[in-house]
């Protein structure tokens, strides 16, 4: 019996040995635009506050964390606002490969709900600034997925239907709000995965 | 005006029917009712239409123009009207024949003009009027707009500003487009700027960050379109970056500093790697390389370090940032902190003098130095200790001081004494310093300065041959600082003869300083003073006036401050005028000048002008005015010189008016031996005849040692030189009185008149021959001259002239008055004369009577 605990104990060992090291096929300009690619993230946390901050009249809607929190979850449910992609550390279960992908999609997704709230809002103007750098943070993304040698995924179609749902102007502010408040969310979670894929680089390299 | 014509021409029709039918009321009514309608057509449809292909031509192309005649167009209702296109003095066309009825056609064949009027006009007879107008351009494509340049701009609202230069500009409207196309994204966007206008600020949409944009300029107007270069560019790569932001320095490491800095806050998201520009700047004027500039890699956030700095010293630190090759963005700004500290290393350079000669067995010295090359003071705050030993190695401190020169006094005695840099880290190792006496004579060198530019003064010297010279130590300091001046030196080879003194101020004047080192001694120095560059003086003295005459005037300055001189004084130069405009000058190089010949009562303007060899400058004029003639200086003058005139006028007068007494004092009366007689005189008898002749009235210690009314020859008398050696006064009584001694005068001028009236014909017949004083006289025989003459002793304007005798015996008694030994004189006399007298009885016959007298 503790023969075969020892024996599995060690093919458990030497699986997670073969198995932990991500092994990245990267050329050198790799860590380069993970860089540029988390600047542009960076960028795009910062806009978002001014955005939220030009956007949002009502006062009951807030980004800060310390803000009272209204209950929104049978708005948010009206709205079915389409979540982000899940983000996670890069691991044998969770590659390379599949958090750019989830990156991109999660990008495109947010810039499609922006450009449904864009149009019934007055502040046009800081909402295609923030598409601007969605869409250059996306370009940038898949300048790293060119780098690792990974064909990025076909954009989806997504067609949330979002205006169709927005029927007055609170609706416009609360939805608007939630697209923010989850866009904040996904890019911290994107500026993380980048870190994490930056330091991976940069030990293989 | 072609209205008008028109309407001119159809009054001249209407003129010929009003002839014809001029009393037919009704029908003028009608007609003039006609005629207003039918100016009313005309108006509104005009006769003919111009037509091109186009209005805007290539210029120097050829262009063909029709000019359609209307069918209803008035003017063509005669047969012989015909259609002409009007000569225009610079445009050249031909006329075209046109297959279409009632078109015209022209031919430009070479349109070079930016704009042509064609018109065309319908002409009957000699009488045209223009029916219509048009206006062609000529014009070229435009040019491709060049120097398209991108900026960006990372304000609140980013924007990618282009500008380009359009080239020439043509004469018709060109529209410019901006296009812009994101590399990857392939997004394609279009802006096209205000007219005019040859810049764009492309708004963030149609500009990527990080990815490469490409932006091109197509410019277009009637006659094509032309594209700029595409302009491939990261908009990233172009934008200015706000000024970093030095959060902290740190000192943890020797030589060095640890910088932590950031971007701005709007800035901090670019978390890339940028170049990085950190200029350090040592806050001591000691430092001679000041600034320095490192340059680095880092990232926002981090800590940049920059080595190879001086210990202990405090620094200002700046920093400035760039994306790649984008411009460098303003420097930060300033922060300051201190490296790690260190004791003094290295040596000093060092100059002692001593003052002067030892006083109570202690030399005043002065010690100056200076940093070698090696030297490190390695803190900011540096103090030096100037020590002695004394034996048996007993410490002494001359002088602590935190500046580089430092006075005191030594012991004659002591041969070294010793300099350390200290700061609070430690001390560094002590510079022995050798004291060296003055040497006792020395030749000076000779120095010379010539200024080489606004800043720099080379200096030369020669040195003595046969010299002993080890060294040469040359010394300046600034002589417009005042005592606060800070003297420097220079230690150079024995070799070298000339140095450049760099550094200094133009204007100034400074003092150079050479001292020969020998090997154990200091030679004296020589100096000279030197300006770099001179110019005319800040201003010139204020004049004072001195002593103020008549006619002159004396003016006094003081000395310019040498703060004011901006070089070497030349020379000073006085302008003088007066009210009719009489000018002077008077050039001086003192500080004094009198002004001459000027007249009195008269005012005098006067200005001072002072030069260097830079330039004059001229001081303020004043006015003087000279005073009158004093009237007290007047009467001091002119009365002593009238009482004087008059003194001499008087005394004139009564000479040449008393004959007697004049003829007395020229010709002295001479005894004529033919019409003497021996008589017997008293002495104030013999006074009263005698004029007072000065002899008489002073004493002079004649000392007669025998008497002689007999004459001498000429020969005989200068026969020789032993008798007139023996008795030199024998010689004062020849011929000229002027060799007569002062002491005979008197006498000798008697004996001289007398000669001067003979002259050479006659010898004198008598002669009183002297001997020397009865002290010095010797024992030798008496020397008397016998006259040999036959002529009469005496001229017929001299008949009687027994007064000689008397003064003979006058002089007699005044010598037998004298000091001398009265007894031992007469007895020597009286021998002498027994001797004598027996060979001239007559005299002797007066001997005796002036003996009888005497007893």
């Amino acid at each position: 019996m503790g023969s075969l605990i020892i024996l599995s104990l060690l093919c458990s060992l030497l699986a997670m040995t073969i198995s932990a090291p991500v092994h990245l096929t990267l050329q050198t300009e790799f860590p380069q635009h993970v860089e540029l690619a988390k600047s542009l993230t960076k960028k795009l946390l910062s806009e978002i506050p001014t955005v939220h901050q030009s956007c949002i009249a009502n006062e009951g809607l807030s980004l800060e964390s310390t803000a009272e929190v209204k209950n929104l979850e049978y708005l948010t449910a009206v709205l079915a606002i389409p979540a982000s992609p899940r983000l996670s550390p890069i691991s044998d279960t969770y590659t390379l490969e599949m958090s750019l992908n989830h990156i991109t999609e999660g990008l495109q997704l947010h810039q499609h709900l922006i450009q449904e709230v864009k149009e019934k809002l007055k502040c046009a103007e800081k909402l295609t600034t923030l598409q601007a750098d969605l869409r250059d943070l996306s370009a940038q993304v898949n300048k790293v997925q060119q780098q690792a040698h990974i064909t990025p995924s076909e954009p989806q179609i997504q067609s949330s239907s979002l205006s169709s749902r927005l029927t007055g102007d609170y609706e416009v502010q609360v939805a608007t709000h939630l697209v923010l408040q989850q866009l904040q969310s996904f890019g911290q979670d994107v500026f993380r995965s980048l870190r994490h894929i930056h330091t991976l680089s940069s030990i293989s390299q | 005006m072609n209205e008008m014509r028109l309407l001119k021409l159809i009054f001249g029709c209407l003129a010929d029917i009003n002839i014809m039918k001029l009393h037919w009321l009704p029908v003028r009514v009608m007609l003039w009712s006609t005629m207003c309608s039918f100016t009313a057509n005309v108006k509104a449809s005009p006769c003919a239409e111009i037509r091109t292909l186009s209005a805007v031509v290539l210029s120097g192309s050829p262009v063909t123009a029709s000019c359609y005649i209307k069918e209803d167009c008035p003017l063509t209702k005669r047969a012989d009207f015909r259609v002409e296109w009007p000569y225009k003095a610079n445009l050249s066309y031909a006329s075209v024949t046109s297959h279409e009825e009632r078109v015209y056609q022209i031919l430009i064949s070479n349109l070079t003009n930016m704009i042509a009027m064609l018109e065309c006009a319908i002409c009957i007879h000699e009488d045209c009027n223009v029916v219509a107008g048009m206006e062609i351009k000529a014009a070229y494509p435009p040019p491709a707009p060049r120097d398209l340049t991108c900026g960006l701009n990372l304000t609140e609202q980013y924007s990618l500003l282009c500008t380009w230069d359009p080239g020439q500009e043509t004469s018709i409207p060109t529209t410019y487009k901006l296009h812009t196309e994101i590399r990857d994204s392939a997004q394609k966007f279009v802006y096209i700027p205000p007219p005019g206008k040859h810049f764009f600020r492309i708004p963030r949409v149609g500009f990527a960050l990080f990815n490469d944009v490409q932006v091109q300029v197509v410019a277009e107007n009637a006659l094509g379109r032309a594209t700029s270069e595409p302009l491939v560019l990261d908009p990233m790569e172009t934008a200015k970056l706000d000024p970093p932001e030095i959060q902290t320095v740190t000192a943890e490491t020797y030589e060095c500093l640890g910088l932590s800095w950031s971007l701005s806050k709007a800035q901090k998201w670019i978390t890339r790697t940028l170049h990085v520009e950190i200029r350090m700047k040592p806050m001591s004027n000691k430092v001679l390389n000041r600034e320095h500039i490192i340059s680095k890699k880092s990232k926002s956030g981090k800590t940049v370090q920059t080595c190879k700095l001086l210990h202990g010293m405090m620094y200002q630190s700046e920093m400035r940032v760039r994306y790649n090759s984008s411009p460098w963005s303003e420097w930060s700004r300033p922060s300051v902190a201190t490296t790690r500290m260190k004791a003094p290393t290295g040596r000093l350079v060092t100059w002692l003098k001593l003052l002067g000669q030892p006083a109570n067995r202690q030399y005043e010295a002065e010690l100056l130095w200076k940093p070698s090359l090696q030297f490190r003071a390695n803190s900011m705050n540096v103090s030096y200790v100037v020590s002695f030993v004394r034996p048996p190695g007993r410490k002494e401190e001359l002088c602590i001081t935190d500046q580089q020169h430092c006075s005191f006094s030594i012991p004659v005695d002591i041969k070294r004494i010793h300099l350390t840099a200290v700061n609070t880290a430690g001390k560094s190792s002590p510079t022995d310093v050798t004291v060296y006496k003055w040497k006792g004579r020395d030749r000076a060198i000779n120095l010379k300065a010539f200024p080489v530019s606004e800043e720099s003064i080379f200096t030369n010297w020669s040195s003595p041959k046969s010299s002993a010279i080890s060294a040469y130590v040359l010394e300046w300091k600034a002589l417009h600082e005042g005592i606060f001046t800070t003297v420097s030196f220079e230690i150079v080879n024995k070799n070298q003869s000339a140095l450049v003194f760099p550094g200094l101020e133009p204007y100034k004047p400074y003092n150079f300083s050479i001292y020969p080192k020998y090997k154990d001694v200091i030679g004296q120095p020589s100096s000279v003073v030197a300006y770099t560059k001179e110019k005319a003086p800040l201003e010139s003295p204020d004049l004072k006036i001195g002593d103020l005459r008549p006619s002159s005037i004396e003016l006094l300055w003081d000395e310019l401050p040498l703060q004011k001189r901006n070089g070497n004084i030349t020379s000073y130069t006085v302008f003088y005028w007066d009210k009719k405009n009489k000018t002077g000058e008077a050039k001086v190089t003192e500080r004094r000048v009198v002004l001459k010949d000027l007249s009195p009562y008269s005012v005098y303007s006067v200005q001072l002008m002072t030069s260097t060899n830079g330039g004059s400058v001229n001081g303020s004029v004043i006015s003087v005015m000279t005073p009158y003639v004093d009237a007290i200086e007047i009467v001091l003058i002119v009365i002593p010189a009238c009482v004087g005139l008059a003194l001499l006028f008087l005394t004139g007068i009564t000479c040449f008016s008393n004959d007697k007494c004049l003829k007395k004092c020229l010709w002295p009366m001479i005894p004529d031996p033919a019409n003497s007689s021996i008589k017997k005189w008293t002495l104030t008898d013999s006074m009263q005849d005698i004029p007072p002749l000065k002899e008489v009235k002073d004493p002079v210690p004649v000392h007669l040692s025998h008497f002689s009314l007999l004459s001498l020859s000429e020969t005989e008398l200068w026969k020789g030189n032993t008798p007139i050696s023996e008795y030199p006064h024998c010689g004062k009584w020849t011929y000229t009185g002027k060799s007569v001694d002062e002491e005979h005068s008197d006498s000798s001028r008697d004996s001289g008149i007398y000669n001067s009236g003979s002259q050479s014909e006659s010898v004198p017949y008598a002669t009183v021959v002297f001997a020397n004083p009865y002290r010095t006289q010797p024992a030798a025989p008496p020397a008397y001259l016998r006259s040999e003459s036959t002529q009469p002793l005496l001229a017929e304007e001299e008949p009687s002239s027994p007064q000689p005798y008397e003064q003979m015996a006058t002089q007699g008694t005044v010598y037998g008055a004298d000091h001398f030994s009265a007894v031992q004189e007469d007895l020597r006399r009286e021998e002498e004369n027994e001797s004598h007298w027996v060979d001239f009885p007559m005299l002797q016959s007066l001997e005796i009577n002036d003996i009888n007298n005497q007893g």
